[in-house]
């Protein structure tokens, strides 16, 4: 059996050379962490940055860039198309066809007030502003608009199918009516004669034909 | 550098201050470390010890109600951070080490204090199994008793009797052959 004060002098060996050691770090640095252990609790202890990060930058610019491409879609969806009160919507002729069922049908009861409300010549523009001009205006893209053409080219359609049954009634956002549309002010516009040069126009110099 | 006093040192803490917090480490971090290093098998796991146990400090920094020194404060929470460590090994507590009897006479304290240094005697330390190593920490070095040391690793008093002489034997041992060669 091993004596108990051999254990003792253990004990405070151990005990002793702990205790003692001096406040500096040894010079072979066996006492010393290494610096990986205060990134480590730097990291730990240090409260997380409030304010604008990186992440939340990134994030808040993302959704202001997929709000404008949707507001800038969603506005050209709603560009209006302007067609004049009083010009009355274009008419394609196409080969005359007996009990036509193609293109608008409309019930003759509702034609009928339709023509009513359509008949009434367009009032004569007022000289005010341009807002109120423009709310005679027809804008196809909305719901309100869309009727109120539809109702004009059903009138427009109505009339011409009472003069002559060779014309059929065309909607009045279809591709055939545009081009009708496009040739008929093409043809305004070559008989309309051209207004004269402006009298400030420059006075060009006659070449001479010897140089 | 000019060392802060603890309650310079605590209050600044508190208040968050980044200088106090790296001057309470620069201050500390070495004795503290020496704590660890006599509880750990190496210096990797002396070092996960530290920084676990320093983390516990700036956290837990308003519990310190400044009764006592601030170096005692930290040593505890560092010895208890290495506990919670070693318990965390599946075979913290195994009887282990099938060592023979030693023959040769332990030398005198004057033989060893002219002999052995610190590094030297951690050595030794960190070649135990975690449970003689531990008990051995506790009741040789920082003085607790078998009823405290049973409690804190939660094993019995006979266990940590058994274990701390089964230290000090596997100690010996190593120290004679020391000598020897």
């Amino acid at each position: 059996m091993t004596d108990p004060k051999e254990f003792e002098s253990l004990d405070e060996l151990f005990r002793k050379t702990f205790d003692r050691l001096p406040e500096t770090p040894a010079p072979s640095g066996w006492d010393t962490p290494s610096d990986r252990v205060w990134q480590f609790v730097q990291s730990e202890i240090t409260p997380p940055r409030s304010g604008w990060t990186l992440k939340s930058i990134a994030l808040i610019a993302s959704f202001a860039v997929t709000l404008a491409i949707g507001l800038y879609l969603f506005l050209n969806r709603q560009k209006p198309v302007e067609i004049p009160a009083n010009e009355s919507p274009a008419v394609v002729e196409t080969p005359a066809k007996q009990n036509t069922t193609t293109g608008i049908q409309l019930n003759e009861n509702q034609s009928d007030k339709r023509d009513e409300r359509l008949t009434v010549p367009a009032r004569p523009a007022r000289k005010k502003s341009g807002a109120e001009n423009t709310r005679q205006d027809v804008n196809i893209g909305s719901p309100r608009s869309t009727q109120a053409a539809e109702s004009a080219a059903g009138a427009s359609v109505h009339e011409h199918t009472a003069k002559s049954t060779d014309k059929k009634p065309v909607s009045p956002n279809s591709t055939e009516r545009r081009k009708a549309e496009l040739a008929r002010r093409a043809e305004t516009a070559w008989k309309t004669p051209l207004a004269p040069l402006s009298p400030h126009w420059p006075k060009l110099k006659p070449v001479d034909p010897g140089h | 550098m000019q060392q802060l006093s603890d309650h310079e040192l605590v209050s600044g803490v508190l208040q968050g201050s980044p200088v106090h917090q790296t001057a309470l480490y620069r201050q500390y971090s070495v004795p503290m470390f020496r704590v660890v290093l006599r509880f750990a098998r190496d210096r990797a796991e002396a070092e996960d010890m530290l920084q676990d146990g320093f983390v516990r400090v700036y956290r837990d920094m308003v519990q310190y109600r400044g009764d006592g020194a601030l170096g005692g404060w930290i040593r505890r929470i560092m010895v208890n951070t290495a506990l919670s460590h070693l318990r965390r090994q599946r075979d913290f507590i195994r009887a282990t080490a099938d060592f023979s009897p030693f023959e040769n006479r332990l030398r005198t304290e004057e033989d060893f204090a002219a002999n052995l240094d610190a590094q030297t005697l951690l050595k030794y330390l960190q070649k135990l199994p975690p449970g003689y190593r531990a008990v051995f920490n506790l009741y040789a070095i920082d003085g607790f008793s078998h009823e405290e040391i049973a409690e804190q690793l939660g094993i019995s008093i006979g266990t940590s009797k058994s274990q701390l002489f089964k230290a000090r034997e596997y100690l010996k041992k190593m120290l004679d052959k020391s000598f020897i060669t």
